[in-house]
């Protein structure tokens, strides 16, 4: 079925609930007026519907293929053409900075178009997603000479980015970090090390990509506070030269296969230091933080595409008579939908997608006032709000953007149904989200007990 | 384990004080706020369990570990109670005003009956459970796991 953004829902939440028809009163967003974010809202839920969605589940089928010959990867069909045209619509610079080319618009309509491309291609997603994190890092943390030198690319789409964090036997605890970073005579480092779980890491959706690495310099302590963030481009920006940052070979993963997972090899690759010496763990939040946001919206995004089909399957269903007396008499059983306990389960679905939508946007809004209100008081309250509420978002969306899908798949398991397969591959994907709440709980296993064949 | 280990001490309990003022501050200004009484127990039932995390984590860091799941599953339960007693107050003075998209308001009105009738409730049981500390998670030896 064809997905449909929840748009009333998100105009009722935003303008009449939240507050966000006030936000163009504030200098910073004079442009984002409820004209303008209902369009966007318009816009967002169309190309989610007409352009993402149909790579989805081809994506799924064919998954990413790696070449050892050439270390290059591919990704399925139609991955390219979708991308460009979230490129040409703006969609990676919606609220990215002025400055560098970005749009500069509130955060909260970054959450809305979040949760429709994730309801509608989650691997697909996850190229912009993980670039913007590295936006974020940059644009917090970098020089002048390396905002100018990646940023506007980064905020165009033209070149990805990734986050390059965890290895072998570094997951949740960075102070294991085994990844080196030797001065060279130019300024620049000599990256060695091997990355996994690097979303994004090798593919050929752009020309370059931009990785942001946890590396330790030459007698940094054995601790996080021994970690440094150095910016690794695939290709070096001044000469096109090949920087040996190679894959090294996709994880597989129960889902998100069209999302290339890669084994990232640093060779000596060349690197130049974001921030300062040793205090890579403060640069690694920025990106976290937001990735956090993020992936609390992938669930969410998740939850919101098995409500949706559930309720068309339960509503198509034939399958015995209504308690209460017949209600499609006319037909040889009554819909699914009118059982009690399928309510149940459509109502949990609704309420939950709904309450964790207002959740989500709340912690959004409050982003915004954070950063954006002339008041200093208003804007330390708000940014209160968001750190506590930021692992709240995270686990509580991701946990049921799994509990959802799998609820969802027992419409199907249940009455036997060719959709099952389908239905499968949902919950495979909503593992990824749901075991990305590792690092909350410090729970590594979980990570590997889903992805691992 | 963010919520509980860091968040929660952050500039002195200083986050989880902006949320319950946010919280008690709707209560306050609204008096005919929609679920009144269930919101305000969901609210006092997590003001209990921050308390007692405040008396037993910093002598023993485990009761934080053992609590984090419950206690950020409250957390989430309590703000989108607030946020759903907000969606039915706004849903009920639209209908009433004649505004709106009628069935999308009515049916938010009958999603928030929903979730402080069937969904809400699990707060009870997560605060029994964050209050009950770590001892049946962690008592289990060597020999235990292997009997």
């Amino acid at each position: 079925m064809q997905y449909q953004a929840p748009a009333n829902d998100l105009r009722f939440l935003l303008f009449d609930v939240l507050g966000a028809d006030k936000l163009h009163e504030l200098e910073k967003y004079a442009d984002a007026t409820p004209d303008l974010i209902s369009a966007v809202i318009d816009e967002a839920g169309k190309l989610a519907a007409e352009v993402i969605q149909p790579t989805n589940q081809v994506g799924d089928r064919q998954g990413c293929s790696y070449d050892p010959e050439t270390k290059l990867v591919k990704t399925p069909d139609g991955f390219k053409e979708a991308y460009q045209k979230f490129v040409e619509g703006g969609w990676t610079a919606l609220d990215a900075p002025l400055e560098f080319g970005g749009q500069g618009l509130p955060h909260t309509l970054k959450f809305v178009v979040d949760e429709m491309v994730c309801s509608t291609n989650l691997s697909l997603g996850m190229y912009p997603g993980l670039t913007h994190g590295a936006i974020s890092a940059l644009y917090a943390h970098g020089s002048d000479e390396l905002k100018q030198t990646y940023l506007e690319k980064l905020i165009s789409g033209e070149w990805t980015g990734t986050m390059c964090l965890t290895e072998p036997q570094c997951g949740t605890d960075l102070g294991l970090i085994r990844t080196k970073a030797t001065p060279n005579d130019d300024g620049s480092y000599a990256i060695e090390g091997t990355k996994i779980w690097i979303t994004g890491g090798e593919h050929d959706l752009v020309d370059n990509i931009v990785h942001l690495v946890l590396a330790k310099l030459p007698g940094a302590p054995d601790t996080t506070k021994g970690i440094s963030l150095f910016v690794v481009p695939k290709f070096l920006p001044d000469s096109g030269e090949r920087n040996p940052a190679f894959c090294g070979g996709l994880e597989h993963k129960m889902g998100i296969k069209g999302s290339a997972t890669c084994v990232m090899n640093f060779e000596g690759a060349k690197g130049w230091l974001v921030g300062e010496p040793n205090k890579g763990m403060s640069a690694m939040f920025t990106m976290m933080n937001e990735a956090r946001l993020m992936v609390g919206m992938q669930g969410l995004g998740l939850a919101e595409m098995a409500y949706q089909e559930s309720l068309a399957f339960a509503k198509e269903r034939l399958q015995s008579r209504s308690l209460s007396g017949p209600k499609n008499p006319d037909g040889p059983a009554d819909p699914i939908i009118v059982h009690p306990d399928v309510r149940r389960m459509l109502m949990r679905q609704k309420v939950l997608n709904e309450g964790m939508r207002a959740l989500a946007l709340f912690t959004g809004h409050q982003l915004d006032l954070s950063v954006a209100h002339p008041d200093e008081k208003v804007r330390e309250n708000a940014d209160d709000l968001v750190q506590l509420l930021t692992p709240v978002v995270k686990a509580f969306l991701t946990d049921e953007g799994y509990n959802n899908a799998t609820g969802a798949n027992r419409y199907w398991v249940a009455l036997a149904s060719p959709r099952t397969g389908h239905w499968n591959n949902w919950c495979a994907t909503a593992v990824s989200p749901a075991s990305t709440r590792a690092p909350t709980a410090s729970r590594q296993w979980i990570w590997w007990a889903a992805n691992c064949p | 384990m963010d919520l509980v280990g860091r968040k929660l001490s952050l500039k002195g309990g200083q986050l989880v004080r902006a949320l319950f003022a946010e919280l008690t501050g709707y209560l306050k200004d609204n008096p005919d706020a929609p679920y009144r009484e269930e919101l305000k127990g969901a609210i006092k039932g997590l003001e209990q369990a921050t308390l007692w995390l405040a008396q037993n984590a910093p002598k023993d860091p485990e009761q934080a570990g053992a609590a984090a799941t419950p206690y950020l599953r409250l957390t989430a339960l309590t703000v989108i109670g607030y946020l759903w007693s907000r969606m039915a107050a706004v849903a009920g003075q639209q209908l009433e005003a004649g505004e709106g998209n009628k069935p999308l308001l009515e049916s938010k009105q009958a999603s928030a009956r929903f979730y402080f009738e069937k969904l809400m409730p699990e707060a009870d049981w997560l605060l029994r459970d964050i209050q009950s500390g770590k001892d049946s998670l962690m008592a289990l030896e060597d020999e235990h796991w292997t009997a």
